[in-house]
């Protein structure tokens, strides 16, 4: 039986620009089952990033307070954060932000380096994270030697590697043409079913939204409709061909 | 150590920015690993000196010269151990590139040897020196780069002290010392006999350059110093008495404070290097705001972004420091070839120290600014740029 893993009360961000405060979320509510996968869809600067970014802990609220697994992070120092987000989250940027110094091998590395596991066994983890993501054959390359598609999957693996519950995707696909960013997508819908990581995913892509159990749409800072997975857009075929 | 293939591969991001800044600060340390050797000798050079040998000098000029009985007077006076004399001989030997390797002295042989202890000869060469009127005795390092040997004889072309042939002074070498590693007085020194030399110069007899003399206590050396002077004053050549660390500052210092002009020459080699290095610096931060935010997204701590950030800077500094001082100091081999008259052409453990020290301090305030802004990094605003 599922229960809620992030419970998201009253919270409110704004930012400064010069003199001027720009409030980007209104006394937003918000509850995400655990093993949800979740698209958040909106026109820009309806802030769907900002609320990505409260929910992976980079920033926090003015007002208002996250719980994630039953720890409220708004209150938890940058420090704590910083170790929290090491342990529960796991990143997914639009442009893939991998390190271009480094192999795929060592990128997917990265987050282990902040834990005791010695040189062996962060490589082997490394090793098992890239496999899942189809890539393990490409380890010893560089991200300028993969192609888009191979980089996000290089970036999902690192997302993966620590074993986090909770995965926030920020345009994961807004990069990459439409074959890769189905199989990006077939990958997250598999670590949401069969690996139980609760997704959250913002995405101005509808066919994106799609392998999402549910969407959310934002705008000017407020979830404005909830509507059901049959609404969007693809879906409604995808489900009356399910029911034929 | 974890973070230690990161800081490494950082370094090698932009190999061609990270090559030319690495050569620059090489050179910079090259270039102080081989004027170190020169700043020591003019401004600790006469550190082997030993505290008890007093020089007595003309006050005025050190073209003037004293009479020679002050020599056998000040040896009289009470507390005074040992009193020997020395007079400048110059001349050419060779050319003017070997002359200029040492130096040529005429001294007592037998109370020169006295109150420089620090000079090591054997005892039948010392005899022979005293006994035999055209006899020279030669630094070792001196006798071997010039391939001298007991029994040569050293010809020497007068450029003050003409003698009654001409200007051809010829010595018999019946002496190699060795000396006190880093010893001024000692090194690069040939050492011709007073008395036949004064025999022979056809200007100036009974004149003599210095009369050196060593004290029994200590203590009384100021006292003895001005009774020296006190029993010259208002006579023909008024004396100055001073310590051999003195004497030999005070000479340096007609030259002009050098240690203090090549130490202001590479305050502002380090300071040009230092607003390079930091600029780079800083530019290879620019370039890598994203990363330095990703690396704060997966959960590196803010102290963790600040010491991989001047952990390069440390990284690089040092191992640039590392080559060129080590560098310098290979060079440093050939240094006597170059500039003769320094007499101790390598670095001392104090130089390298420095050296490192000065490379630590260096890479903290290349480093330090920007590791402190990567540690502050707004991971959500680095992120969108």
């Amino acid at each position: 039986m599922s229960h809620a893993l992030i419970e998201v009360c009253d919270v409110s961000k704004q930012y400064r620009r010069g003199k001027i405060a720009v409030p980007v979320l209104r006394e937003l509510n918000l509850t995400i089952e655990q093993g949800d996968f979740l698209a958040l869809m909106g026109p820009s600067g309806s802030g769907k990033t900002t609320l990505l970014n409260l929910l992976g802990g980079l920033d926090q609220p003015n007002s208002g307070t996250i719980e994630i697994d039953g720890q409220c992070i708004t209150r938890l120092s940058a420090r704590e954060l910083a170790r929290w987000r090491s342990q529960q989250v796991g990143f997914v940027f639009q442009f893939y932000n991998l390190l271009p110094i480094l192999t795929a091998q060592k990128n997917v590395e990265l987050p282990l380096l902040l834990t005791s596991l010695s040189a062996a066994q962060r490589k082997f983890r490394a090793h098992t994270a890239l496999e899942v993501v189809g890539l393990s054959e490409r380890a010893d390359h560089r991200p300028s030697e993969l192609s888009g598609g191979q980089q996000q999957r290089v970036a999902i693996a690192r997302a993966l590697v620590s074993d986090p519950a909770l995965l926030v995707c920020d345009e994961p696909t807004g990069d990459l043409d439409r074959e890769s960013a189905d199989e990006i997508l077939g990958i997250l819908q598999i670590l949401n079913e069969e690996h139980g990581k609760t997704i959250v995913m913002v995405t101005h892509d509808p066919k994106a939204a799609k392998y999402a159990r549910h969407s959310l749409f934002m705008d000017k800072g407020e979830l404005v409709a909830a509507p059901d997975r049959e609404s969007l857009p693809g879906n409604a075929e995808k489900a009356k061909e399910t029911a034929l | 150590m974890k973070f230690f293939g990161l800081v490494f591969a950082s370094l090698r991001r932009k190999p061609i920015r990270t090559g030319l800044t690495a050569a620059s600060l090489m050179v910079a340390f090259l270039l102080f690993g081989l004027l170190e050797p020169v700043v020591q000798a003019f401004s600790g050079g006469a550190a082997v000196s030993s505290e008890n040998r007093m020089w007595v000098s003309p006050r005025h000029s050190i073209s003037d010269m004293l009479p020679v009985r002050y020599h056998q007077q000040i040896q009289r006076l009470d507390g005074v151990d040992v009193a020997a004399h020395q007079t400048w001989f110059g001349g050419v030997y060779i050319d003017a590139v070997s002359s200029s390797a040492f130096t040529r002295w005429a001294v007592t042989p037998r109370e020169f040897m006295q109150v420089n202890p620090q000079l090591e000869l054997p005892l039948e060469q010392l005899d022979a020196f005293i006994n035999t009127r055209t006899g020279a005795i030669v630094s070792r390092n001196i006798a071997e780069r010039f391939d001298m040997k007991v029994g040569d004889k050293i010809p020497i072309l007068a450029d003050i002290w003409h003698n009654e042939d001409g200007s051809q002074w010829e010595f018999d070498l019946v002496g190699i010392y060795d000396v006190i590693e880093g010893d001024s007085v000692g090194a690069n020194r040939l050492l011709v006999n007073y008395d036949f030399f004064d025999e022979y110069r056809i200007v100036g007899k009974g004149v003599i350059s210095n009369v050196v003399f060593t004290v029994a206590d200590l203590a009384q050396s100021a006292s003895i110093a001005a009774s020296v002077d006190d029993m010259y004053s208002n006579s023909e050549m008024e004396t100055l008495t001073v310590s051999e660390q003195d004497y030999l500052l005070n000479q340096i210092k007609q030259l002009g404070n050098i240690g203090l002009m090549v130490r202001a020459i590479m305050a502002a080699v380090f300071f040009t290097i230092l607003l390079l290095t930091a600029n780079t610096m800083s530019q290879a931060l620019r370039d890598r705001v994203g990363e330095l935010a990703v690396l704060k997204t997966l959960g590196f701590q803010d102290v963790s972004v600040l010491l991989i950030v001047l952990a390069e800077a440390l990284l690089l500094t040092l191992i640039t420091a590392g080559a060129g001082i080590g560098l310098a100091a290979y060079l440093l081999r050939f240094g006597e070839y170059v500039v003769p008259q320094i007499s101790h052409w390598s670095l001392s453990i104090n130089s390298v120290l420095l050296g490192l020290a000065v490379a630590f301090v260096l890479a903290l305030l290349v480093g330090l600014p920007p590791a402190l802004k990567a540690m502050r990094l707004n991971i959500a605003d680095a992120l969108q740029r």
